[in-house]
């Protein structure tokens, strides 16, 4: 059996990854403690057990990957049908939202496979090939699914955009 | 609304920070440094029993229980206890599963929720328990959890519930050939988990409980647990005779993801949808 990692191992490996991971998981399940033990989880697992392939992408999309696993774990969405169901209702966002609400509300109505990939494209700068890589997906579905999601997030915040004049 | 009007507003969304302390709670689960010759993880797969509901309505009410044989040929029993009015955190801890180790004489504890993810980590820092010859040797409060620790020289007679597996030497075969030691001498729960790299995970059960992701597929009798999945035969024998016979219900859960060539432990199901 592996040698257990020594704490300078875990440090560096938590400060090169942690931050990425938190904002993408706390994106994913709101900040918080179950977004932090789902980066906690990914990285020891990471480290006892290293199933990475860098053939297969860059490090971090292997590990946001990973996150997005316990994500989907943590709220019950283990399967791709789940995942395209609408996290809430299609409403219109109250008009009295602030911009960041509003695109917060908007986010959570995105069915899990379009907010997996538009947070991994917007706010995690990852290519489309890494997203594919770290998602486990065709290029053509990362593509699809960027593509729906900005469209619903486009019409969602130009309603509320319309709605406060 | 164009794309980047949509693009300036996607930027108002505050970025999330980490929790402080977030990196200390991390780093703090390893240690400062390898020290050579020290206890190895010796012992792997401490499961944890899916708690029955009554299990919590009984005073100090006995989770799971597992044997591990040590080098030197002693036996360590370890088993989790509940105690009534613990906090629900510790519900959920009743169904965490993880690995389990002894090192210089410190017992260490690490489990991940497979489903909540919540991490569960509990060092002690008591003498060398399996030395100690002690019935409880320590008593601890981690995260809001309760658990105690208890070594003894004796398998301990847990409160069998209805449906629930004891199995002593289990070893696991597939389509005949055995796929290793399981490492585990001796394991009780009412549900029991098997994984397999490029497979997923198995969770098994003689009672779904309505689980609609439970299929009967398998089956328990005399010192044999034998199911189809995935194309193939999985085979669980025993030393003992299995305190639970008949239909075996079997989950395949493709989600789960494991390196390893086999994950064998008892737990970690909780019926769902």
């Amino acid at each position: 059996m592996a040698a257990k990692p020594t704490r300078d191992e875990a440090a560096r490996l938590f400060d090169e990854h942690g931050a990425a991971l938190y904002r993408f998981a706390a994106r994913l399940l709101g900040p918080g403690a179950e977004a932090e033990d789902a980066v906690h989880n990914v990285l020891a697992r990471f480290l006892e057990r290293n199933g990475y392939d860098p053939s297969r992408g860059p490090l971090r999309a292997y590990l946001l990957g990973a996150v997005r696993r316990q994500a989907r774990k943590i709220r019950r969405v283990e399967t791709e049908e789940l995942a395209d169901i609408h996290a809430a209702p299609g409403t219109r966002l109250d008009a009295r939202l602030a911009a960041q609400e509003a695109v917060a509300a908007a986010l959570d109505r995105l069915p899990w496979t379009q907010r997996e990939v538009l947070l991994l494209a917007h706010y995690e700068g990852l290519t489309l090939q890494e997203i594919a890589q770290a998602l486990d997906l065709e290029l053509a579905a990362v593509k699809s699914r960027l593509h729906r999601a900005r469209e619903s997030m486009r019409e969602s915040l130009a309603e509320w955009k319309g709605a406060m004049r | 609304m164009t794309g980047p009007e949509m693009d300036v507003l996607l930027e108002k969304l505050p970025e999330p920070q980490l929790p402080p302390g977030a990196r200390e709670r991390f780093v703090s689960r390893y240690p400062e440094r390898r020290r050579r010759g020290a206890w190895k993880w010796a012992l792997a797969g401490l499961a944890l029993t899916a708690a029955a509901a009554g299990a919590f309505t009984q005073p100090e009410a006995e989770l799971s229980s597992a044997v591990y044989p040590l080098a030197d040929g002693r036996m360590l029993v370890v088993r989790m206890v509940a105690r009534p009015g613990a906090p629900a955190a510790w519900q959920w801890a009743a169904r965490l599963k993880g690995s389990s180790g002894m090192k210089d004489g410190v017992w260490h504890h690490e489990a991940a929720d497979r489903w909540t993810g919540r991490t569960f980590s509990l060092r002690v820092a008591a003498a060398d328990l399996a030395a100690s010859g002690a019935r409880e040797v320590a008593l601890s409060e981690d995260d809001g959890l309760y658990v105690r620790l208890s070594v003894d020289g004796a398998a301990p007679v847990p409160p069998f519930g209805p449906g629930e597996f004891v199995l002593q030497s289990p070893h696991v075969y597939l389509d005949g050939e055995e796929l290793g030691p399981t490492g585990v001498e001796r394991l009780s729960g009412t549900s029991l988990e098997l994984a397999r790299a490029g497979v997923g995970r198995f969770v098994l059960a003689m009672d779904a409980q309505g689980d609609r992701r439970f299929a009967p597929t398998g089956s328990a009798a005399g010192r044999r647990i034998e199911f189809q999945a995935a194309g193939h035969t999985w085979r669980i024998e025993c030393r003992n005779e299995l305190p639970v016979q008949g239909v075996l219900y079997v989950w395949h859960d493709r989600s789960y993801r494991t390196a390893q060539a086999l994950e064998f432990g008892s737990g970690g199901w909780t019926p769902g949808r």
